[in-house]
Protein backbone atom coordinates (compact mmCIF):
# COMPACT_ATOMS: atom_id res chain seq x y z
CA UNK A 1 0.00 0.00 0.00
CA UNK A 2 1.36 3.38 -1.22
CA UNK A 3 2.18 5.17 1.97
CA UNK A 4 3.50 8.85 3.08
CA UNK A 5 7.39 9.31 2.24
CA UNK A 6 9.67 9.08 5.00
CA UNK A 7 11.90 11.60 6.20
CA UNK A 8 14.94 11.00 3.94
CA UNK A 9 12.76 10.54 0.48
CA UNK A 10 12.46 14.25 0.91
CA UNK A 11 16.38 14.60 -0.03
CA UNK A 12 16.59 11.36 -2.12
CA UNK A 13 13.62 13.58 -4.49
CA UNK A 14 15.59 16.63 -4.35
CA UNK A 15 18.76 14.87 -5.38
CA UNK A 16 16.66 12.98 -8.38
CA UNK A 17 15.78 16.65 -9.30
CA UNK A 18 18.39 18.04 -9.02
CA UNK A 19 19.72 15.03 -11.66
CA UNK A 20 21.80 12.22 -8.85
CA UNK A 21 20.92 9.29 -11.45
CA UNK A 22 21.40 7.37 -8.03
CA UNK A 23 18.86 9.03 -6.13
CA UNK A 24 16.58 8.70 -8.81
CA UNK A 25 17.39 5.16 -9.02
CA UNK A 26 16.72 4.43 -5.24
CA UNK A 27 13.52 6.60 -5.99
CA UNK A 28 12.04 4.59 -8.76
CA UNK A 29 13.00 1.15 -7.00
CA UNK A 30 11.38 2.64 -3.90
CA UNK A 31 8.32 4.06 -5.78
CA UNK A 32 8.33 0.24 -7.52
CA UNK A 33 7.97 -1.83 -4.23
CA UNK A 34 5.01 0.97 -2.57
CA UNK A 35 2.88 1.06 -6.02
CA UNK A 36 3.17 -2.37 -7.47
CA UNK A 37 0.34 -3.56 -4.72
CA UNK A 38 -2.36 -0.89 -6.11
CA UNK A 39 -1.15 -1.60 -9.31
CA UNK A 40 -1.88 -5.41 -8.79
CA UNK A 41 -5.20 -4.29 -7.08
CA UNK A 42 -6.22 -2.09 -9.71
CA UNK A 43 -5.66 -5.02 -12.65
CA UNK A 44 -6.95 -8.07 -10.61
CA UNK A 45 -3.81 -9.44 -9.70
CA UNK A 46 -3.08 -9.82 -13.18
CA UNK A 47 0.20 -9.56 -15.01
CA UNK A 48 -1.00 -6.22 -16.61
CA UNK A 49 0.13 -4.77 -13.31
CA UNK A 50 3.73 -4.67 -14.61
CA UNK A 51 3.21 -2.38 -18.19
CA UNK A 52 1.12 -0.12 -15.33
CA UNK A 53 3.53 0.39 -12.76
CA UNK A 54 6.08 0.29 -15.82
CA UNK A 55 4.52 3.38 -17.27
CA UNK A 56 3.80 5.09 -13.97
CA UNK A 57 7.06 5.02 -13.38
CA UNK A 58 8.21 6.05 -16.86
CA UNK A 59 6.17 9.33 -16.15
CA UNK A 60 7.72 10.09 -12.69
CA UNK A 61 11.07 9.31 -14.62
CA UNK A 62 10.18 11.84 -16.90
CA UNK A 63 8.22 14.71 -14.95
CA UNK A 64 10.45 14.38 -11.63
CA UNK A 65 11.71 17.82 -12.18
CA UNK A 66 8.03 19.83 -12.59
CA UNK A 67 7.45 17.92 -9.22
CA UNK A 68 7.05 21.15 -6.95
CA UNK A 69 6.35 19.82 -3.48
CA UNK A 70 9.17 16.86 -3.17
CA UNK A 71 7.10 15.59 0.15
CA UNK A 72 3.61 15.05 -2.59
CA UNK A 73 5.92 12.22 -4.16
CA UNK A 74 3.66 9.51 -2.90
CA UNK A 75 0.13 10.51 -3.76
CA UNK A 76 1.43 12.04 -7.27
CA UNK A 77 2.92 8.78 -8.37
CA UNK A 78 -0.30 7.50 -7.32
CA UNK A 79 -2.45 9.72 -9.02
CA UNK A 80 -0.68 9.50 -12.53
CA UNK A 81 -1.20 5.64 -11.73
CA UNK A 82 -4.56 5.68 -11.24
CA UNK A 83 -5.31 8.31 -13.98
CA UNK A 84 -3.32 6.07 -15.93
CA UNK A 85 -5.56 2.71 -15.26
CA UNK A 86 -7.86 3.98 -16.20
CA UNK A 87 -6.94 5.65 -19.53
CA UNK A 88 -5.89 2.01 -20.35
CA UNK A 89 -5.77 2.39 -24.16
CA UNK A 90 -2.66 5.27 -23.96
CA UNK A 91 -0.76 3.41 -21.29
CA UNK A 92 -0.75 0.10 -23.14
CA UNK A 93 -0.04 1.61 -26.23
CA UNK A 94 3.00 3.19 -25.12
CA UNK A 95 6.60 1.63 -24.91
CA UNK A 96 7.99 2.77 -21.30
CA UNK A 97 10.79 3.54 -20.34
CA UNK A 98 11.19 2.19 -17.12
CA UNK A 99 10.80 -1.56 -17.48
CA UNK A 100 9.75 -3.89 -14.30
CA UNK A 101 10.38 -7.33 -13.56
CA UNK A 102 8.32 -8.82 -10.68
CA UNK A 103 8.12 -11.70 -9.18
CA UNK A 104 5.07 -14.16 -8.06
CA UNK A 105 4.64 -14.61 -4.40
CA UNK A 106 2.86 -17.40 -3.24
CA UNK A 107 -0.71 -16.01 -1.94
CA UNK A 108 -3.82 -18.00 -1.93
CA UNK A 109 -5.84 -16.62 -5.15
CA UNK A 110 -9.19 -16.82 -3.95
CA UNK A 111 -10.32 -19.59 -5.95
CA UNK A 112 -13.48 -20.42 -4.06
CA UNK A 113 -16.76 -19.58 -5.74
CA UNK A 114 -18.19 -16.48 -4.21
CA UNK A 115 -14.09 -15.19 -4.41
CA UNK A 116 -14.32 -16.09 -8.17
CA UNK A 117 -17.97 -14.55 -8.23
CA UNK A 118 -16.86 -11.27 -6.73
CA UNK A 119 -14.18 -11.18 -8.93
CA UNK A 120 -16.13 -11.66 -12.47
CA UNK A 121 -18.38 -8.68 -10.83
CA UNK A 122 -15.52 -6.39 -9.95
CA UNK A 123 -14.68 -7.42 -13.28
CA UNK A 124 -17.51 -6.22 -15.67
CA UNK A 125 -17.31 -2.88 -13.29
CA UNK A 126 -16.10 0.37 -15.82
CA UNK A 127 -12.38 1.27 -14.96
CA UNK A 128 -12.90 4.35 -13.08
CA UNK A 129 -15.66 2.45 -10.66
CA UNK A 130 -13.04 -0.36 -10.08
CA UNK A 131 -10.28 2.55 -9.13
CA UNK A 132 -12.64 4.04 -6.87
CA UNK A 133 -13.46 0.44 -5.25
CA UNK A 134 -9.69 0.23 -4.58
CA UNK A 135 -9.12 3.15 -3.28
CA UNK A 136 -11.76 3.96 -0.83
CA UNK A 137 -12.22 -0.10 0.24
CA UNK A 138 -8.64 -1.33 0.17
CA UNK A 139 -6.34 1.91 0.73
CA UNK A 140 -8.80 3.86 2.75
CA UNK A 141 -8.51 6.67 0.52
CA UNK A 142 -11.15 9.29 1.62
CA UNK A 143 -13.95 10.05 -0.87
CA UNK A 144 -13.22 13.68 -1.06
CA UNK A 145 -9.57 12.90 -2.09
CA UNK A 146 -10.89 9.78 -4.64
CA UNK A 147 -12.74 12.08 -6.10
CA UNK A 148 -9.81 14.32 -6.95
CA UNK A 149 -7.79 11.83 -7.53
CA UNK A 150 -10.48 10.38 -10.35
CA UNK A 151 -10.76 14.13 -11.11
CA UNK A 152 -14.62 14.18 -11.11
CA UNK A 153 -16.80 15.96 -8.31
CA UNK A 154 -16.82 14.78 -4.47
CA UNK A 155 -20.77 13.75 -5.37
CA UNK A 156 -20.15 11.88 -8.11
CA UNK A 157 -17.59 9.89 -6.58
CA UNK A 158 -20.18 8.53 -3.88
CA UNK A 159 -22.91 8.35 -6.38
CA UNK A 160 -20.81 6.22 -8.18
CA UNK A 161 -19.39 4.30 -5.57
CA UNK A 162 -23.12 3.38 -4.42
CA UNK A 163 -23.89 2.57 -7.81
CA UNK A 164 -20.82 0.60 -8.40
CA UNK A 165 -22.16 -1.67 -5.14
CA UNK A 166 -25.42 -1.97 -6.15
CA UNK A 167 -24.02 -3.37 -9.60
CA UNK A 168 -22.08 -5.98 -7.45
CA UNK A 169 -25.13 -7.03 -5.32
CA UNK A 170 -27.09 -7.75 -8.31
CA UNK A 171 -24.70 -9.67 -10.00
CA UNK A 172 -23.99 -11.57 -7.18
CA UNK A 173 -27.52 -11.96 -6.55
CA UNK A 174 -27.77 -13.23 -10.35
CA UNK A 175 -24.74 -15.87 -10.36
CA UNK A 176 -26.21 -17.24 -7.18
CA UNK A 177 -29.75 -17.29 -8.58
CA UNK A 178 -27.96 -19.29 -11.88
CA UNK B 1 -19.33 -10.94 5.53
CA UNK B 2 -20.28 -7.19 4.24
CA UNK B 3 -19.37 -6.55 0.43
CA UNK B 4 -17.07 -3.76 1.48
CA UNK B 5 -15.04 -6.47 3.28
CA UNK B 6 -15.36 -8.77 0.43
CA UNK B 7 -13.79 -6.46 -1.83
CA UNK B 8 -11.09 -5.10 0.65
CA UNK B 9 -9.81 -9.36 1.10
CA UNK B 10 -9.91 -9.57 -2.67
CA UNK B 11 -8.00 -6.56 -3.46
CA UNK B 12 -5.60 -6.96 -0.74
CA UNK B 13 -5.38 -10.55 -2.64
CA UNK B 14 -4.37 -9.11 -5.51
CA UNK B 15 -2.25 -6.50 -4.18
CA UNK B 16 -0.20 -9.23 -2.18
CA UNK B 17 0.53 -11.75 -4.97
CA UNK B 18 3.67 -10.35 -6.43
CA UNK B 19 6.55 -8.05 -5.36
CA UNK B 20 9.35 -6.41 -7.50
CA UNK B 21 12.54 -7.88 -8.47
CA UNK B 22 14.21 -5.12 -10.50
CA UNK B 23 13.22 -1.61 -11.65
CA UNK B 24 15.26 -0.97 -14.60
CA UNK B 25 16.10 2.46 -15.68
CA UNK B 26 17.98 3.79 -18.47
CA UNK B 27 20.43 6.59 -18.79
CA UNK B 28 19.45 9.64 -18.62
CA UNK B 29 20.85 12.67 -20.71
CA UNK B 30 23.50 13.99 -18.90
CA UNK B 31 22.33 18.09 -18.11
CA UNK B 32 26.16 18.67 -19.24
CA UNK B 33 25.32 16.98 -22.86
CA UNK B 34 23.52 20.22 -23.73
CA UNK B 35 25.79 22.50 -22.67
CA UNK B 36 28.73 20.83 -24.52
CA UNK B 37 26.64 20.53 -27.67
CA UNK B 38 26.18 24.00 -27.70
CA UNK B 39 29.97 24.79 -26.74
CA UNK B 40 31.13 22.90 -29.73
CA UNK B 41 28.43 24.41 -32.02
CA UNK B 42 29.38 27.44 -30.71
CA UNK B 43 33.07 26.86 -31.49
CA UNK B 44 32.32 25.58 -35.09
CA UNK B 45 30.82 29.01 -35.71
CA UNK B 46 33.09 31.12 -33.98
CA UNK B 47 36.08 29.26 -36.00
CA UNK B 48 34.20 29.62 -39.40
CA UNK B 49 33.19 33.29 -38.33
CA UNK B 50 37.36 33.94 -38.34
CA UNK B 51 37.37 32.12 -41.35
CA UNK B 52 35.03 34.44 -43.24
CA UNK B 53 36.45 37.05 -42.11
CA UNK B 54 39.77 36.40 -43.02
CA UNK B 55 38.71 35.00 -46.58
CA UNK B 56 36.35 38.61 -47.25
CA UNK B 57 40.34 40.31 -46.47
CA UNK B 58 41.03 38.16 -49.65
CA UNK B 59 43.87 35.68 -47.74
CA UNK B 60 44.93 32.98 -49.27
CA UNK B 61 46.13 31.53 -46.27
CA UNK B 62 41.88 31.34 -44.82
CA UNK B 63 41.59 28.31 -46.90
CA UNK B 64 43.80 25.67 -44.48
CA UNK B 65 42.18 27.23 -40.84
CA UNK B 66 38.85 26.79 -42.35
CA UNK B 67 39.14 23.19 -43.93
CA UNK B 68 41.20 22.70 -39.94
CA UNK B 69 38.59 23.92 -37.96
CA UNK B 70 35.46 22.07 -39.82
CA UNK B 71 37.34 18.27 -39.99
CA UNK B 72 37.97 18.69 -36.10
CA UNK B 73 35.73 20.75 -34.20
CA UNK B 74 32.53 18.07 -35.06
CA UNK B 75 33.77 14.75 -34.12
CA UNK B 76 35.21 16.98 -31.02
CA UNK B 77 31.67 18.03 -30.42
CA UNK B 78 29.95 14.63 -31.15
CA UNK B 79 32.50 13.07 -28.92
CA UNK B 80 31.96 15.46 -26.10
CA UNK B 81 28.32 14.91 -26.40
CA UNK B 82 28.61 10.86 -26.51
CA UNK B 83 30.63 10.09 -23.77
CA UNK B 84 29.81 12.48 -21.50
CA UNK B 85 26.61 10.43 -20.09
CA UNK B 86 29.02 7.58 -19.54
CA UNK B 87 30.38 8.45 -16.91
CA UNK B 88 27.11 8.23 -15.02
CA UNK B 89 26.22 4.71 -16.61
CA UNK B 90 27.68 2.68 -14.28
CA UNK B 91 24.88 3.21 -11.34
CA UNK B 92 22.19 1.73 -13.42
CA UNK B 93 21.87 -0.47 -16.45
CA UNK B 94 20.55 0.16 -19.65
CA UNK B 95 18.04 -2.68 -20.76
CA UNK B 96 15.98 -2.64 -23.57
CA UNK B 97 12.44 -1.49 -22.57
CA UNK B 98 10.34 -4.17 -22.12
CA UNK B 99 7.31 -4.49 -19.88
CA UNK B 100 6.98 -8.00 -19.28
CA UNK B 101 10.63 -9.06 -19.93
CA UNK B 102 11.14 -12.59 -18.23
CA UNK B 103 8.52 -11.90 -15.87
CA UNK B 104 5.67 -14.85 -14.56
CA UNK B 105 2.37 -14.15 -15.32
CA UNK B 106 0.10 -15.11 -12.32
CA UNK B 107 -3.59 -15.20 -13.48
CA UNK B 108 -6.66 -15.04 -11.54
CA UNK B 109 -7.90 -17.99 -13.00
CA UNK B 110 -5.41 -20.23 -10.92
CA UNK B 111 -2.44 -20.49 -12.61
CA UNK B 112 0.86 -18.99 -13.80
CA UNK B 113 3.37 -19.10 -17.09
CA UNK B 114 6.34 -17.28 -17.42
CA UNK B 115 6.87 -14.77 -20.52
CA UNK B 116 10.15 -14.31 -22.21
CA UNK B 117 10.92 -11.18 -23.04
CA UNK B 118 8.69 -9.54 -25.20
CA UNK B 119 6.12 -11.35 -24.53
CA UNK B 120 2.57 -10.38 -22.89
CA UNK B 121 -0.97 -10.96 -22.25
CA UNK B 122 -3.32 -9.62 -24.60
CA UNK B 123 -5.80 -7.45 -23.59
CA UNK B 124 -7.90 -7.87 -26.67
CA UNK B 125 -7.68 -11.87 -26.81
CA UNK B 126 -8.58 -12.68 -23.25
CA UNK B 127 -11.70 -12.41 -20.61
CA UNK B 128 -11.79 -13.75 -18.00
CA UNK B 129 -15.72 -14.30 -17.84
CA UNK B 130 -18.30 -16.52 -20.83
CA UNK B 131 -18.63 -14.68 -23.64
CA UNK B 132 -19.96 -16.84 -27.22
CA UNK B 133 -19.06 -20.46 -25.22
CA UNK B 134 -20.98 -20.54 -21.96
CA UNK B 135 -18.84 -23.43 -21.15
CA UNK B 136 -15.55 -21.34 -21.88
CA UNK B 137 -15.37 -19.67 -18.24
CA UNK B 138 -12.29 -17.82 -19.21
CA UNK B 139 -9.04 -17.73 -22.07
CA UNK B 140 -5.96 -16.29 -21.54
CA UNK B 141 -3.99 -14.93 -24.62
CA UNK B 142 0.08 -14.30 -24.73
CA UNK B 143 1.17 -12.23 -27.66
CA UNK B 144 4.39 -10.20 -28.74
CA UNK B 145 2.50 -8.24 -31.16
CA UNK B 146 1.71 -4.78 -30.15
CA UNK B 147 -2.04 -3.91 -28.79
CA UNK B 148 -2.04 -1.71 -32.29
CA UNK B 149 -0.77 -4.25 -34.84
CA UNK B 150 -2.96 -6.93 -32.74
CA UNK B 151 -5.94 -4.63 -33.10
CA UNK B 152 -5.36 -4.44 -36.61
CA UNK B 153 -4.98 -8.18 -37.21
CA UNK B 154 -8.26 -9.21 -35.80
CA UNK B 155 -10.01 -7.13 -38.39
CA UNK B 156 -8.48 -9.45 -40.50
CA UNK B 157 -9.46 -12.68 -39.04
CA UNK B 158 -12.17 -14.80 -40.25
CA UNK B 159 -13.71 -17.80 -39.02
CA UNK B 160 -11.02 -19.93 -38.71
CA UNK B 161 -7.44 -19.56 -37.09
CA UNK B 162 -6.82 -15.39 -37.80
CA UNK B 163 -3.86 -14.05 -38.01
CA UNK B 164 -3.80 -12.13 -34.70
CA UNK B 165 -3.96 -16.03 -33.40
CA UNK B 166 -0.69 -17.07 -35.39
CA UNK B 167 2.02 -17.27 -32.91
CA UNK B 168 0.15 -16.79 -29.57
CA UNK B 169 -0.13 -19.56 -26.96
CA UNK B 170 -3.48 -19.61 -24.89
CA UNK B 171 -4.92 -20.93 -21.62
CA UNK B 172 -8.58 -20.98 -21.47
CA UNK B 173 -10.91 -22.96 -18.66
CA UNK B 174 -13.95 -24.74 -19.65
CA UNK B 175 -17.01 -26.10 -17.59
CA UNK B 176 -16.84 -29.79 -17.79
CA UNK B 177 -20.03 -29.50 -18.15
CA UNK B 178 -20.51 -33.20 -19.98
CA UNK B 179 -18.78 -34.30 -17.44
CA UNK B 180 -16.22 -36.09 -19.65
CA UNK B 181 -12.44 -37.25 -19.35
CA UNK B 182 -9.77 -35.24 -20.43
CA UNK B 183 -9.29 -37.55 -23.03
CA UNK B 184 -13.31 -37.66 -24.16
CA UNK B 185 -12.77 -33.97 -24.13
CA UNK B 186 -9.72 -33.28 -26.41
CA UNK B 187 -11.38 -36.01 -29.03
CA UNK B 188 -14.65 -34.56 -29.14
CA UNK B 189 -12.60 -30.70 -29.73
CA UNK B 190 -9.92 -31.94 -31.51
CA UNK B 191 -11.33 -30.65 -35.28
CA UNK B 192 -12.24 -27.54 -37.00
CA UNK B 193 -11.35 -24.38 -37.50
CA UNK B 194 -8.88 -25.25 -40.32
CA UNK B 195 -6.81 -27.29 -38.00
CA UNK B 196 -5.78 -31.04 -38.56
CA UNK B 197 -5.33 -33.06 -35.71
CA UNK B 198 -2.13 -35.66 -36.19
CA UNK B 199 -2.27 -37.41 -32.78
CA UNK B 200 -3.96 -37.20 -29.45
CA UNK B 201 -1.82 -39.00 -26.98
CA UNK B 202 -1.44 -38.84 -22.79
CA UNK B 203 0.84 -36.48 -20.81
CA UNK B 204 1.14 -34.85 -17.77
CA UNK B 205 1.03 -31.06 -16.90
CA UNK B 206 2.32 -29.89 -14.12
CA UNK B 207 2.58 -33.69 -12.53
CA UNK B 208 -1.17 -34.13 -13.64
CA UNK B 209 -2.55 -36.61 -15.80
CA UNK B 210 -3.35 -34.87 -19.28
CA UNK B 211 -4.08 -35.32 -23.20
CA UNK B 212 -2.12 -33.61 -25.44
CA UNK B 213 -3.41 -33.09 -29.35
CA UNK B 214 -1.16 -32.38 -32.10
CA UNK B 215 -2.16 -30.70 -35.14
CA UNK B 216 -0.91 -29.03 -37.99
CA UNK B 217 -2.77 -26.46 -40.61
CA UNK B 218 -5.27 -27.87 -43.05
CA UNK B 219 -3.97 -25.95 -45.62
CA UNK B 220 -0.25 -26.95 -45.53
CA UNK B 221 2.16 -29.13 -43.75
CA UNK B 222 4.28 -27.07 -41.90
CA UNK B 223 5.27 -27.50 -38.28
CA UNK B 224 2.86 -28.69 -35.82
CA UNK B 225 1.95 -27.60 -32.77
CA UNK B 226 -0.58 -28.71 -29.89
CA UNK B 227 -2.56 -28.03 -26.94
CA UNK B 228 -2.87 -30.20 -24.08
CA UNK B 229 -6.26 -30.77 -21.81
CA UNK B 230 -6.35 -31.19 -18.16
CA UNK B 231 -9.06 -32.69 -15.70
CA UNK B 232 -9.85 -30.30 -13.04
CA UNK B 233 -12.34 -31.23 -10.62
CA UNK B 234 -15.65 -29.73 -13.19
CA UNK B 235 -13.54 -28.06 -15.24
CA UNK B 236 -11.20 -28.67 -18.34
CA UNK B 237 -7.87 -26.99 -18.87
CA UNK B 238 -6.95 -26.31 -22.59
CA UNK B 239 -3.46 -25.06 -23.12
CA UNK B 240 -1.72 -25.01 -26.44
CA UNK B 241 -0.41 -22.37 -29.10
CA UNK B 242 -0.68 -21.76 -32.88
CA UNK B 243 2.58 -21.23 -34.97
CA UNK B 244 1.75 -19.95 -38.84
CA UNK B 245 0.29 -21.22 -41.62
CA UNK B 246 3.02 -20.48 -44.54
CA UNK B 247 0.82 -17.84 -46.36
CA UNK B 248 1.45 -15.82 -43.13
CA UNK B 249 4.49 -13.88 -41.61
CA UNK B 250 5.66 -14.75 -38.23
CA UNK B 251 4.96 -11.70 -36.00
CA UNK B 252 8.15 -9.40 -34.74
CA UNK B 253 9.92 -11.06 -31.82
CA UNK B 254 7.93 -14.29 -31.95
CA UNK B 255 9.68 -17.80 -32.58
CA UNK B 256 8.20 -21.43 -31.84
CA UNK B 257 10.59 -22.02 -29.06
CA UNK B 258 9.44 -18.84 -27.33
CA UNK B 259 5.18 -19.74 -27.34
CA UNK B 260 5.94 -23.37 -26.49
CA UNK B 261 8.13 -22.12 -23.51
CA UNK B 262 5.11 -20.17 -22.76
CA UNK B 263 2.78 -23.50 -22.82
CA UNK B 264 5.31 -25.64 -21.19
CA UNK B 265 6.27 -23.21 -18.18
CA UNK B 266 2.29 -23.66 -17.68
CA UNK B 267 1.60 -24.42 -13.06
CA UNK B 268 -0.98 -24.42 -11.29
CA UNK B 269 -1.31 -21.58 -8.52
CA UNK B 270 -0.16 -23.26 -5.30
Amino acid sequence: MATAPQADERSIVLAAQDGDVDALAALLRSLGERLLPLASALCGGTGEADALLGDTLSRVYERIGDLREPDAITSWSRRVMVRKYIDQRRWFQRRPKISINTVEVPTPLGTSPEQLDLRNAVGKLDRRDRALLVLHYWQRVPIAECARELDIPEGTAKSRLNAALRRLRRELEDSHGN
Amino acid sequence: MAIEDRLEELFMNDANGRRVASVNMPQRPNPWRGVAAFAGAAAIAGIALVAVILGLRGGQQAASPTATATTTAIPSATSTATTAPSATSSAVPSVSPTAFAGSIYSSPAGYTVSLPGGWRRSDLQSRMTPKDNPDELSIETFTTRTPADEAAQMARSDTGIGPAQIYTATVALYRNSRNETAMAFAQRVKGGYGLVPLSVEPTTVDGRAAVKTTFKFATDNGQSFYTVYVQDGDRIWAIGYFLAPSNLDTPAGATEAGVRGIVESFQFAR
